[in-house]
């Protein structure tokens, strides 16, 4: 009992100190930063800016605001949002894709996973759109250079609901149909070069009424609408472990300017599908799906989006959503989810039975509710949706997003090739794509491999890895696959890069490792059981310096006799030299040992303990 | 003493009248059932049947609004009636559009416009019969009207200062999507005997 005591405390002082050591270091400058009022200009352009905002009944509030670059305001894949007058929230990325300062995706988790930020910045205009139970912000470009930090109503979010399901393993990021090489490269390097086709991806067309334009203000606004919009449904995806390849694609923002708003969602939506300028529209885009963003009020504002099918019919592909909650109510990727086939949690209407959202309990209340969920709850713990589509392999705060009757994860993993393939299309420049297991859960090497097509010969490949997402480092790999090598928990982002003729494509993917040997360990099998076991204490295993040169010191601590292995490895995971492997029991202590590393290549290496109870691992880097 | 009892009783009378407000219409705020406005009646027989009946336990709003359009200029008015089946999955929704109003009572005649047959728009009176699935978010089945058929609504009384409006119809409505998103109604529905009574309900506009 004492011991136990002992661990609680033990734990909680760990979790203290660890959070406060977060908050010191996860940035350098930040990345909101709150404005005095003397500093907001008093222009025309702010005052019909402010009226915009007022005609918006979820907008509770807003901050104007600048933003600070994403690359020094984060820190070891760390950002910390502090809203005005609000909370302070610490995200963790979990899915990045940077470029450049201008051009960027970052996706992060909050909240034992139950909060998701999406920041993007295209062309240098950044949105944002931050989901937390405690509250809903959006930030979106306001004149004079400044941005507008907005805080939405949740209560507001009465939105309309649906379902879903999988019974995928472990999310492998299993690209359902990777097609074999028409022909075979006679030797090596090629290997992964596809002929060029059409990407799979599907394709969405985003049509706009002339209401919703003015609505928006203007285009450039209106298209940080839509690029929000699309990359949060992707985050719906990426958190939800189904393979990148059904990412959601631009296929371009077109007027529609002969379709206007009437009090029925259902008369527009019908009128749109009738539309013989959408229909243009949609081929001369080579869009499998269609949005139609409308500024009405249907239903007194009861109705926000509504979608013509969940079967994957091609012909009635279409959805209608509100502009001014497409992002704020979630509506955009709740409507495409219907488009993908999915359904609402309790709809049984039609198949595959487990295309349907889920509802997460703990004692009978409904505590979250996944992306397709049909109705609103009123109790404040699940008032804000999850952007997550329902999975019973997927964990967030400890519970399990579905069942093997509720997993719109699988759902969308079948049906994204369908609905890919609705329209022909267009031609590709050089493109590429990494596949590979994005969720590890087993210690080891794992390949990554670069698929690539629509370029010509020769072909040249590099990789960097990242542990922020942001600040990237180059592996010294230069074929299509790379192998990393899991030993400890981890978040590692990939970025490989094929060359032909002088074009480059790249290609990112973002991989978590959780394996066995966590310090806690949680039992979250969906059961409501939330029992946390404090595993043993494993030896800490230090080593210096990192990066090293010519010599490497390693320092471990035994907390109890054991018997101790160590070894060195390479990125690839293949032991290149033993250190101690002792056929009898070390005593308890510290220990220490050496490596000559001088003869060794520069790169990645880890060094490994492996004891009775369980694995450490340490990487260090060699220079030189 | 007796003037404390007399502001016990003013208070009394106030919380009474606030209690008792009249409201235009009922707007159910939580649950799975609608937070549209409901006021009075619409009842018909739809291929013989109570079309109330077609779901078991079904909940039914049915109300008036007014649109007010630009080009033609002028007031329109809109009669809608859902029809819920008790969860609120699936859904029938009789929308009358483009009455014209100001009040004119007698008979309009009701022409289709099918956007499945090429009718993008039209500002003539009309009437259509949607099906929703899901919660009433994706839309499934619709019905326009066979213009070779007598398809009319006639408005029998208008009351402008309690905006109460009450008329009869007859419609004959065939299904336009093809394939059909589910076969829970015919291809046809012939509506007869239909009677509404209902009131005009103005929706607020957005951030009003």
């Amino acid at each position: 009992m004492r011991k136990l005591l002992y661990n609680f405390i033990q734990t909680a002082l760990f979790t203290v100190i660890s959070s406060l050591g977060l908050s010191l270091q996860a940035q350098d400058t930040p990345f909101i930063q709150s404005l005095s009022a003397d500093q907001i200009p008093d222009s025309p352009e702010m005052a019909t800016y402010r009226e915009r905002l007022r005609r918006n009944p979820t907008i509770t509030g807003y901050h104007f605001i600048k933003l600070n670059a994403l690359a020094t305001s984060q820190k070891d894949g760390m950002l910390l949002l502090q809203i005005p007058d609000g909370p302070t929230i610490t995200v963790t990325a979990s899915h990045v894709e940077y470029e450049s300062a201008s051009e960027y995706e970052w996706i992060g988790k909050t909240d034992d996973d139950r909060g998701t930020v999406i920041v993007i910045s295209k062309a240098g205009r950044v949105s944002a759109h931050i989901s937390t139970p405690e509250g809903v912000y959006e930030i979106f470009s306001a004149p004079s250079g400044l941005y507008c930090l907005q805080e939405i109503d949740s209560e507001k979010a009465w939105d309309v609901g649906c379902a879903t399901t999988s019974t995928v393993v472990k999310p492998d990021n299993g690209r359902a149909a990777v097609v074999e090489p028409a022909t075979k490269q006679e030797d090596n390097a090629n290997a992964k070069m596809q002929p060029c086709q059409a990407l799979t991806y599907p394709r969405v067309l985003v049509l706009y009424t002339p209401k919703a334009l003015t609505l928006a203000g203007n285009l450039t606004n209106l298209t940080d609408y839509v690029n929000l919009s699309i990359s949060q449904f992707n985050s719906c995806i990426y958190n939800s472990g189904i393979t990148s390849a059904a990412a959601l694609v631009l296929a371009g923002i077109a007027p529609l300017n002969n379709l206007t708003e009437t009090a029925s969602i259902t008369n527009d939506l019908n009128s749109l599908i009738g539309n013989a300028t959408a229909q243009n529209l949609r081929n001369q885009y080579q869009a499998d799906l269609v949005v139609l963003m409308t500024d009405s009020y249907y239903q007194d504002g009861d109705t926000r989006g509504k979608s013509k099918t969940v079967t994957l019919e091609n012909a009635n592909s279409y959805s209608i959503v509100e502009l001014w909650c497409a992002t704020s109510h979630k509506t955009f990727a709740h409507e495409v989810g219907h488009l993908y086939g999915c359904r609402h949690d309790d709809d049984n209407s039609a198949l595959p039975s487990y295309a349907k959202g889920y509802k997460i309990k703990f004692l009978g209340f409904t505590v979250d509710r996944t992306m397709m969920v049909g109705n609103g709850i009123t109790g404040d713990q699940a008032k804000n949706r999850l952007l997550n589509f329902s999975n019973p392999n997927i964990q967030v705060s400890g519970r399990a997003t579905g069942t093997n009757d509720e997993n719109n994860a699988l759902r969308i993993t079948e049906s994204h090739p369908i609905i890919g393939a609705f329209r022909p299309d267009p031609a590709n420049p050089l493109n590429a794509f990494v596949d590979g297991p994005t969720w590890v859960s087993t210690p080891g090497g794992k390949n990554y491999e670069l698929y690539y097509n629509c370029g010509s010969a020769p072909y040249t490949f590099s990789w960097q890895y990242s542990y922020d997402g942001v600040n990237y480092t180059l592996s010294n790999i230069t074929s299509d696959v790379f192998t990393w090598y899991f030993s400890q928990n981890q978040k590692i982002y990939l970025k490989g890069t094929v060359t032909s003729n002088g074009q480059s494509a790249t290609a990112y993917l973002t991989v978590t490792a959780q394996l066995p040997a966590s310090p806690y360990k949680v039992s979250a099998a969906g059961n409501g059981n939330d029992t946390i076991t404090l595993q043993r204490e494993l030896p800490s295993l230090f080593a210096t310096p990192n990066p090293a040169d010519d010599r490497i010191n390693i320092s471990y601590n035994l907390q109890s006799d054991m018997r101790v292995k160590l070894d060195m490895l390479d990125q690839s995971g293949k032991v290149i030299e033993i250190l101690k492997d002792d056929k009898t029991i070390s005593h308890r202590g510290r220990y220490s040992a050496s490596v000559k590393s001088k003869s060794l290549p520069g790169g990645t290496y880890f060094i490994r303990l492996l004891t009775s109870q369980g694995i450490e691992t340490c990487r260090i880097i060699i220079t030189k | 003493m007796i003037r404390s009892q007399t502001v016990c009783l003013y208070l009394g009378i106030v919380i009474l009248l606030a209690g008792c407000k009249i409201v235009d219409a009922i707007i159910d705020t939580t649950g799975p059932l609608p937070r549209l406005p409901n006021w009075g009646y619409l009842t018909a027989e739809m291929n013989d049947l109570d079309w109330s009946t077609t779901y078991k336990n079904a909940y039914q709003v049915t109300h008036g609004s007014t649109t007010y359009a630009d080009n033609p200029k002028g007031v329109f008015y809109t009669l809608t009636s859902i029809l819920y089946s008790p969860e609120g999955c699936d859904r029938q929704q009789l929308l009358f559009q483009n009455i014209p109003f100001s009040p004119q009572t007698g008979r309009h005649k009701l022409v289709s416009c099918n956007p499945y047959a090429g009718c993008e728009s039209s500002d003539k009176p009309r009437v259509v019969l949607f099906e929703s699935l899901s919660d009433g978010d994706v839309a499934g089945d619709v019905f326009y009207t066979v213009d070779s058929e007598d398809n009319y609504i006639q408005i029998d009384s208008y009351n402008a200062k309690t905006r109460e409006i009450r008329g009869s119809f007859q419609l004959t409505l065939a299904n336009a999507r093809i394939p059909r998103s589910s076969n829970a109604l015919p291809d046809t529905l012939r509506f007869r005997n239909g009677r509404f009574h209902t009131k005009i309900i103005r929706y607020k506009g957005r951030g009003e």
